[in-house]
């Protein structure tokens, strides 16, 4: 399994500050430097750019902001495309903010003014130009903490710029869910600012401890932050590149896929043919979830009650995605799939139907090399339900504004008949569709984009463990509260803790 | 965009549509059939095949579907054959850039097909 969660990083990188106490290496000032500036990276992406719209947001974000602000001059920009405005340029340069605006009149800083407020660009203020990296090889407990921090910002970053959204789940724009890890971080700060001030050289202890003041006055400062973060399930994947095992074959299968056709989806006018097999690939990828969930309990991982409600309530949402994808199939937007998608898409089903053929036989009937781990299979599919909920989701916003902007055809002769189609009736010609003559199409989806999460609630629900494990619908009248059962379907991934 | 509502029947070829137009209607009947075939089954293995059929059809000209034909008397592979052996015809010079490339596609996928009307038996 290559698949790696905030909260599996936090919690290795809480280990390993836990180690600085226990271990007491040596380290260096450009060591103790090296984490100084990755930790303000990592909060930095964390906090993220300033809300607009909703006030409540803006305030909320506000409070988090000046946090950030206050870092004490830090020692490196967090990547090369920030900008400052010039309270946060003084932060960084350690001046009053008046220096900062005399700076920019009297043009010894670089900046633009956009009727409100300056906007500096990281690259043009003077930085220290001695922070240097740490050694990924190295097994410095404090090295090995910064590179785990480092790999955080990353996956930060990562989600951050994600071009489909997923609904209801969106936490790096939720200052409740950006919070707890934020303050997690300070607390690793702490520890190894503590740890810094014990073995580098005391002329270089000045910046360390104000670190550590620091990140305990904003700890404090963040207030009461202790509380699950949804944010810890956002995931990381690192397919295998020659995958070897079954198991392999169907995680990189499912990766590659999910990329594409994300990939697929931000185009401008996408291929109506990808948001099909999207439908398709979708009830695929029920049908062999259904049949995992027999295979496990037969296998003694799953409950009978667990693997009956599997089947059972994965049947319905591939029906729905079917009825989708031939709803789609009636319009058209001219636009070709692309050949990358097809090769996912083509290499998903073959590794599906061997898994299905070859690993999924009953009693002693599967060749050695052709085992499957089934739990670790089930994590694969559960984390391709959740793709699923995002990428039915996004395909559910399309229809409309497709069909407003006189994008998504279909032959006249299947049309209502009106004076304007005659012609092209006759000629046998594509028509933009009105938005009355879609509503089945957008029906279909928002129905398929439903039944997604349904599917990632089913799933995630027969994950936990076997003696909690019946179906939803039993939950619900059993007297789980409605608000678990929407927890569950928060569409951050499968929980690995 | 032209609509082309070609009978998906064995008589199509003569419809006096380019080769590529009429193989996208073979594939298409093809992928019907195998829709047919799933009779409503969700589960069925043979709509992933469905789908991926159409999905290449799209590649070759998205706008193209065949019209239902209940006596249609050619079967999925046979409907798939006739589409490869129209696209083979297909002189060097004309048809899509990519045409070689979807062609390979629907080949590699027919043999998928076999294996899977083999095991429906």
């Amino acid at each position: 399994m290559s698949t790696t969660t905030v909260g599996d990083l936090l919690d290795r990188a809480e280990i390993l500050a836990r180690s600085l106490r226990a271990a007491d290496a040596q380290i260096s000032t450009s060591q103790w430097r090296s984490f100084d500036a990755t930790a303000y990276r990592l909060l930095h992406e964390l906090v993220g750019p300033e809300r607009v719209g909703v006030r409540e947001q803006i305030l909320s974000h506000a409070s988090v902001s000046r946090i950030l602000n206050g870092y004490p001059s830090p020692l490196a920009a967090p990547n090369p495309q920030t900008t400052y405005n010039a309270k946060q340029a003084a932060n960084h340069l350690g001046v009053s903010h008046s220096t900062v605006v005399a700076d920019i009149r009297e043009s010894r800083l670089p900046a633009t003014f956009d009727g409100r407020r300056y906007s500096i660009k990281a690259t043009d203020l003077p930085t220290a130009d001695d922070v240097q990296r740490a050694d990924p090889a190295s097994t410095n407990p404090l090295d090995q903490l910064t590179c785990t921090l480092g790999l955080l910002a990353d996956m930060v970053v990562t989600e951050r710029s994600r071009t489909t959204p997923t609904p209801g789940f969106d936490p790096l724009r939720d200052d409740a869910m950006v919070a707890p890890v934020v303050a997690r971080v300070f607390a690793m700060t702490i520890v190894a600012a503590r740890d810094a001030l014990a073995h580098i050289p005391l002329q270089d202890a000045d910046r360390p401890l104000a670190i550590a003041q620091y990140a305990e006055h904003s700890l404090d400062a963040l207030g009461d932050v202790d509380r699950p973060s949804g944010l810890s399930q956002v995931a990381s994947f690192a397919p295998p590149s020659s995958p070897g095992t079954p198991n392999e074959e169907l995680e990189a299968a499912l990766r590659a896929w999910a990329g594409h056709a994300r990939t697929e989806l931000a185009t401008t006018i996408p291929s109506t043919e990808v948001l099909r097999d999207i439908a398709n690939q979708g009830r695929h990828l029920y049908a062999v979830s259904a049949r995992l969930a027999t295979a496990s309990f037969t296998a003694g991982h799953l409950s009978e009650d667990a693997a009956r409600a599997v089947h059972e309530e994965l049947r319905q949402p591939a029906q729905i995605m079917h009825r989708l994808q031939q709803q789609w199939e009636t319009v058209t937007t001219a636009t070709k799939p692309s050949h990358e998608y097809v090769t996912a898409t083509t290499t998903l089903h073959s590794t599906l139907t061997a898994i299905e053929q070859e690993s999924l036989l009953p009693g002693d009937h599967v060749e050695p090399a052709r085992r499957i781990d089934l739990d670790q299979a089930m994590t694969d599919l559960r984390y391709a339900a959740t793709d699923l909920v995002e990428l039915s989701y996004t395909a559910a916003q399309l229809p409309e504004p497709l069909i407003r902007a006189q994008l998504l055809f279909a032959p006249a002769r299947i049309l209502p008949s009106t004076m304007e189609r005659i012609h092209d009736r006759n000629h046998g010609r594509y028509v933009p569709i009105l938005l009355e003559e879609g509503e089945a199409l957008i029906d279909a989806a928002q129905k398929g984009s439903s039944a997604a999460r349904q599917v990632r609630a089913t799933l995630e629900i027969s994950a936990r463990p076997t003696a909690a494990v019946v179906s939803s619908s039993h939950l619900l009248a059993d007297g789980l509260s409605r608000r678990e059962l929407h927890s569950a379907t928060r569409p951050g991934g499968p929980d690995l803790r | 965009m032209t609509d082309h509502p070609t009978p998906s029947s064995a008589d199509s070829d003569a419809s006096g549509e380019d080769p590529v137009t009429q193989a996208c209607v073979h594939i298409d009947a093809a992928a019907r059939q195998l829709e047919a075939a799933a009779e409503a089954d969700a589960f069925s293995p043979l709509l992933g095949l469905a789908g991926l059929l159409s999905l290449i059809r799209g590649g070759f000209d998205p706008s193209i579907r065949s019209a239902v034909d209940p006596n249609d008397p050619l079967s999925p592979i046979a409907h798939v054959d006739r589409a490869l052996s129209l696209l083979d015809g297909v002189p060097p010079s004309a048809g899509p850039a990519d045409l070689l490339v979807w062609s390979l596609r629907l080949q590699d996928l027919r043999d998928t097909l076999m294996a899977a009307v083999m095991a429906q038996r």
